[in-house]
């Protein structure tokens, strides 16, 4: 299960600092609710559940926004792999 | 609560800045020390020398590599304003301190800096060596005395290449005309040799450390630089706290046996994440300031060491707290100019006495 590798530290807003590199990132509610849900070590599938619960959409796309969230989130190093949850 | 008289130099606050300010602040607003601070500087147009919000007393000394003049003019001023604790906070000023801390001693004053032997393994010619010595990674360099040696150096090396004073002053060079114009610029400035260094792309974090006269370290800040000026100063910076970047700066004031500030600045490689060591400053950092902000007031524990106090370790500090300078005008009558060229003095004391009053 990808968790976030970093000590992240996160406001309400969204302002996310890494406090292991002190590089700064802004994401909007939903990436907020991901990663919070990450470094509560939540699984991918259950991530996705509740983003359509959150935000009243299909499976389908849920899983497509996180599958993109989580790429950049492997580009900049804050998780280690990417295990997209299959479609059902 | 510290009562004592300070004494530091490195008073200049311009874009490439000296920690004195710095310093001087953390006392100030520690709440823990009480006394006089004094500056000491070397040129007039060290801006620093007109904060009397800062200073109570500011004198300039001659050349430090004078040793024995630079001994006669601290005695002076040792005679008029009893100091208590000498901070050098410029690099060259280590070229000869060491050798006047016992005369310093004796007539009162104490200061907290490693051995000469320690000192000269910092020195920019000698990284590369004690790095290869002791397994760190640090940029490929070469020390060059004549422009001649530029295109080889370049060839060896590649572009960007950093070059560098012997001293101070660090310029990135993309072209063997741009590196020539740096060679001469800082061959005017500092004098030769002159570091061509290999540039390694990546984020660039310092950390300062205070360690104790048993080589305890005492306090570790780590800082990841935000934004720089056109001449490679943090001018905005941030505390971060990455276990390995401290874990190799404790191992690194370890192995050089430091007693003291030190300053160690690195650049986390890009493509593969490893901490390369470019620089190692024989005292704090200029943004030294945000260490006393995050838990960690290495200065004022600095002179606590250096007054002969046995202090404990700090264990951590806050991380996320961003510093970021600004400039600032000081006014006051030309006249201070004239006092501090022609006396060699300027006293801020009755001044400040009245703004107490």
């Amino acid at each position: 299960m990808p968790g976030i590798t970093h000590v992240l530290e996160i406001d309400d807003e969204g302002f996310i600092f890494d406090r292991d590199t002190g590089h700064t990132y802004n994401v909007n509610t939903s990436g907020l609710l991901v990663i919070s849900e990450l470094i509560s070590g939540t699984p991918l599938h259950k991530i996705v559940e509740l983003l359509c619960q959150k935000y009243g959409v299909s499976k389908k796309i849920a899983t497509a926004d996180l599958d993109d969230l989580m790429r950049q989130l492997l580009r900049l190093e804050l998780v280690e792999s990417v295990e997209v949850p299959v479609l059902d | 609560m510290i009562k004592c008289t300070v004494a530091l130099s490195g008073l200049n606050a311009t874009d490439d800045p000296a920690p004195g300010i710095a310093f001087a602040r953390c006392l100030r607003e520690s709440g823990e020390w009480e006394g006089r601070i004094i500056g000491l500087a070397y040129d007039a147009s060290e801006t620093g020398i007109y904060n009397g919000s800062i200073f109570d007393d500011v004198y300039l000394l001659p050349d430090p590599l004078q040793g024995s003049v630079l001994f006669n003019r601290i005695k002076g001023i040792q005679s008029k304003n009893h100091i208590d604790v000498f901070v050098p906070l410029l690099d060259y000023e280590l070229v000869s301190l060491p050798a006047l801390e016992p005369y310093l001693k004796d007539i009162g004053i104490s200061m907290l800096i490693p051995t000469a032997a320690i000192l000269r393994q910092h020195l920019k010619t000698r990284l590369a060596d004690f790095c290869k010595r002791n397994g760190i990674k640090s940029p490929r360099q070469t020390t060059i005395v004549w422009p001649d040696s530029i295109g080889n150096t370049i060839a060896e090396l590649g572009l960007p290449v950093v070059v560098k004073g012997v001293i101070h002053g660090s310029c990135v060079a993309h072209s063997a005309y741009e590196a020539a114009v740096y060679f001469h610029q800082i061959k005017q400035r500092w004098g030769l040799p002159i570091i061509m260094q290999e540039y390694i792309s990546g984020d660039e974090y310092n950390t300062d450390c205070l360690v104790d006269r048993d080589r305890k370290v005492i306090g570790a800040v780590s800082m990841k630089k935000l934004a720089l000026t056109d001449k490679g100063k943090g001018w905005s910076g941030v505390t971060i706290y990455d276990k390995g970047l401290l874990d190799l700066s404790l191992e690194i004031v370890q192995k050089l046996q430091w007693v003291g500030p030190i300053e160690l600045e690195f650049v986390k490689q890009s493509i593969s994440g490893n901490y390369y060591l470019l620089e190692i400053n024989p005292r704090f950092g200029t943004w030294i300031y945000i260490s006393s902000k995050a838990g960690q007031n290495l200065p004022l524990t600095a002179v606590r060491i250096a007054l002969g106090e046995r202090v404990e370790p700090f264990t951590s500090y806050d991380t996320g707290m961003m510093f970021m300078r600004y400039s600032l005008d000081l006014v006051c009558p030309v006249s201070r100019l004239g006092e501090i060229i022609t006396s060699g003095e300027l006293s801020f004391t009755e001044e400040n006495s009245k703004r107490t009053n």
